[in-house]
């Protein structure tokens, strides 16, 4: 597997993560290379964190497993920066490519990144002036085969021509097209430049570890015997929409309080009183719901970006 | 969970000798074993079962709260939620019912949930058949329930009160399906001894589950999701519960022969021990397979049967010492898998002799589809097969079928 070069993309449910790993594996195709694109899924839906996997190269690749020690990272949504583990794996001369507003060097100390050569881009606002949507991956694609000529950009435009034609607009088609190339020439870089992508080799026995008690120690049948546990479960990553209350036009009718699935809403003395962010999933089932209209679903964005 | 041994002298005067057919028996049983809920679907042959069963409760001799459901998918549903609650919970079904169930029955296994169903097996259609077999069992044979045959009436009662004992077992909490065939058994009036009241009740005991949902003082969460760190662990867990099964359904089979005088094994050797050729089946057309044994006995045939009683968990290691010896062995499955190297009872007792050492000349038969009668002739040549086979004549077709080929 000399000369395979492994990608791992981070993101949230929604921002074409897996259609990203994918796009690249085609445009591979057409380029007669050989590759493999692999999504990582749990029960959770649009707005959780997920991570794809793609692999290039120059032979048949057989093996069937998470990248855990990528050459590349793709980070497709900058609230997933201080996620810990992000950069797991990265191989000291790696690369990390990141959709954001900052700058290569304070995504590296947001990262606590020691390994790899980032690269930022804004790919957010590209995408929202080229398609309408801040769907990030194509301006991304744009920019890795800048830093990487994995494939040549000509087929990851036919690639993406050939996905997208006939089940979206000519515009928003052409768009992408756009949003490509825009992507390719916008890319910043650290100061000190990226060292080229190392050779292939199997994930280290650490580095596939899965953590897990002796088998013969859990309750059968997968019983929880403590109440609550769901409280260690911190859903509310997987938030892109914060719900925002309008406290002056708040009737405290307690309709959010009812309907939200998550319990978010805290009450005292039949006054509601506030918010939990570590476990709201942003699906604004509250704003819909709120008679006067005082809860705005705010981009989480814009908290990041303060 | 509470069991009292009760004496053999208190039964002395005690069994009822009955003229009842195999779902009456059944039904009787379950009166007997009082389970706090029966949730169940009419099926046929399974309905006179549950008729007789809604008879009593209508009747007000058994508390049990019976649910009448619209699907064989809500019966089962009912079971594991009320099940997960702390509550003893019984079921019937046939054939498609079964089919129907197939999702829940992993749930069932998977939540550990000791469920009992009885199950008066039946055909899968199509074409269409309402008649005995052992297709609906068999295509629930990797389910993770533990699986009883019977070969008559009265191995159907005994089988269901040992159930209860089975699945509620500590070191088994697994489901347990206990069936007999449809029709020949159902529907077949036959002598039987039905237990005391007191006698089942002392020997299956009450039902204390380690967690339940209802108990608000310890709080408990069934089925929630397992990600991939976990549910691996949880299903290496359910092959060890189902390996100690193996234990504890000869332990309870000891048990109940203790009490009744009707002692119950893993399997059963029939003439057996200095056979050469040996048939292996389960179920009612045992009975035909013996006459057949004994006829070729009696002509110096050195034939012998091994009746299965316990399917799931397969009692690998006693069939293998059972058949060690043997120079040709045929297994007689009452289901077609199709596309398979034999039947599934053949391929398990393949496994079974390749891993112990074993191997003898093997020959697998498909018979009695769809309610098709075994009769000791049919039995009879399948030993005339073996001979052959033992005498290395040139091999027969792999696959055969009873009165068919």
């Amino acid at each position: 597997m000399e000369g395979m070069v492994e990608i791992r993309w981070h993101g949230r449910g929604g921002q074409g993560v897996v259609t990203a790993s994918e796009l690249l594996a085609e445009a591979a195709l057409l380029e007669g290379k050989f590759f493999q694109a692999l999504p990582e899924f749990g029960a959770e839906r649009s707005g959780a964190p997920i991570r794809a996997y793609t692999r290039l190269g120059p032979e048949p690749i057989q093996i069937h497993y998470a990248i855990a020690e990528p050459d590349v990272l793709v980070i497709l949504d900058p609230t997933l920066l201080d996620t810990p583990g992000l950069t797991q794996g990265l191989k000291p001369e790696g690369l990390i490519l990141v959709n954001t507003t900052a700058s290569p060097d304070q995504v590296r100390s947001l990262l606590g990144a020691t390994a790899g050569a980032v690269y930022t881009l804004d790919a957010s606002a590209i995408a929202q002036r080229a398609i309408g949507r801040p769907i990030p991956n194509v301006p991304l694609l744009g920019a890795l085969l800048t830093l990487l000529p994995l494939v040549a950009l000509p087929s990851l435009r036919e690639s993406i021509q050939r996905r997208l034609q006939g089940r979206l607009s000519p515009a928003v088609v052409e768009g992408n097209l756009r949003a490509l190339e825009e992507g390719a020439q916008a890319v910043r870089r650290e100061q000190s430049p990226h060292n080229g992508i190392p050779s292939f080799r199997e994930p280290s026995p650490a580095a596939v570890a899965q953590a897990a008690p002796v088998w013969s120690a859990l309750d059968p049948g997968g019983v929880i015997l403590r109440p609550g546990s769901s409280i260690d479960y911190e859903t509310g990553s997987w938030r892109s929409e914060r719900p925002v209350i309008n406290w002056d036009r708040c009737t405290h009718c307690m309709l959010c309080w009812v309907y939200c699935p998550d319990s978010c809403f805290s009450v005292q003395g039949q006054r509601l009183v506030d918010l939990d962010y570590t476990h709201c999933k942003g699906c604004g089932i509250c704003a819909n719901q709120c008679p006067p209209k005082c809860i705005e679903m705010v981009p989480e964005l814009v908290f990041q970006e303060g | 969970m509470t069991q009292t041994r009760v004496m053999k002298d208190t039964l002395a005067t005690s069994p009822r000798v009955v003229a009842l057919n195999g779902a009456s028996l059944v039904a009787e049983a379950i009166r007997q074993t009082d389970p706090d809920v029966v949730a169940a679907y009419p099926i046929t042959p399974q309905t006179i079962l549950m008729e007789a069963f809604s008879q009593m409760v209508a009747d007000g001799r058994v508390r049990t709260e019976l649910v009448t459901v619209e699907s064989e998918h809500a019966a089962m549903s009912v079971l594991i939620g009320a099940c997960a609650a702390g509550a003893r919970v019984q079921s019937a079904t046939s054939g498609a019912g079964l089919a129907f169930m197939w999702e829940l029955l992993w749930c069932a296994s998977g939540m550990r949930l000791p469920i009992v169903m009885h199950l008066v097996s039946r055909s899968l259609s199509a074409p269409l058949n309402i008649l005995g077999d052992h297709s609906d069992v068999m295509g629930a044979r990797d389910t993770g329930w533990v699986q009883l045959f019977a070969e008559d009436g009265q191995e159907a009662y005994d089988n269901a009160l040992q159930a209860v004992r089975i699945a509620e077992h500590p070191e088994v909490l697994l489901p347990v399906m206990s069936a007999q065939d449809g029709f020949s058994i159902s529907h077949s009036v036959e002598r039987a001894e039905v237990l005391p009241d007191e006698l089942v009740r002392s020997f299956i005991g009450t039902y204390a589950p380690a967690h339940s949902l209802l108990d608000i003082e310890r709080p408990a969460t069934f089925g929630a999701n397992d990600d991939r760190q976990f549910f691996a662990l949880h299903k290496r867990q359910q092959y060890e519960a189902m390996e100690r099964a193996l234990g504890v359904v000869s332990a309870v089979g000891q048990e109940y022969g203790d009490l009744t005088g009707r002692s119950y094994g893993l399997l059963e050797a029939y003439r057996l021990k200095d056979a050469e050729l040996a048939v292996v089946l389960m179920g009612s057309a045992a009975g035909a397979a013996r006459a057949a044994v004994d006829k070729l006995r009696a002509a110096r045939v050195p034939a012998g049967l091994l009746k299965l009683r316990l399917y799931r968990p397969f009692p690998a290691a006693a069939v293998a010492q059972a058949l060690a010896g043997k120079r040709a062995v045929a297994a007689l499955d009452r289901s077609a898998i199709f596309g398979a190297q034999g039947g599934a009872l053949f391929l398990d007792v393949c496994s079974a002799l390749a891993t112990h050492g074993a191997a003898p000349r093997m020959l697998s038969y498909v018979y009695g589809l769809g309610g098709r009668d075994t009769v000791p002739s049919h039995v009879e040549q399948v030993f005339r097969d073996l001979e052959a086979v033992a005498r290395e004549e040139p091999a027969l077709p792999a696959q055969r079928f009873l009165g068919l080929d």
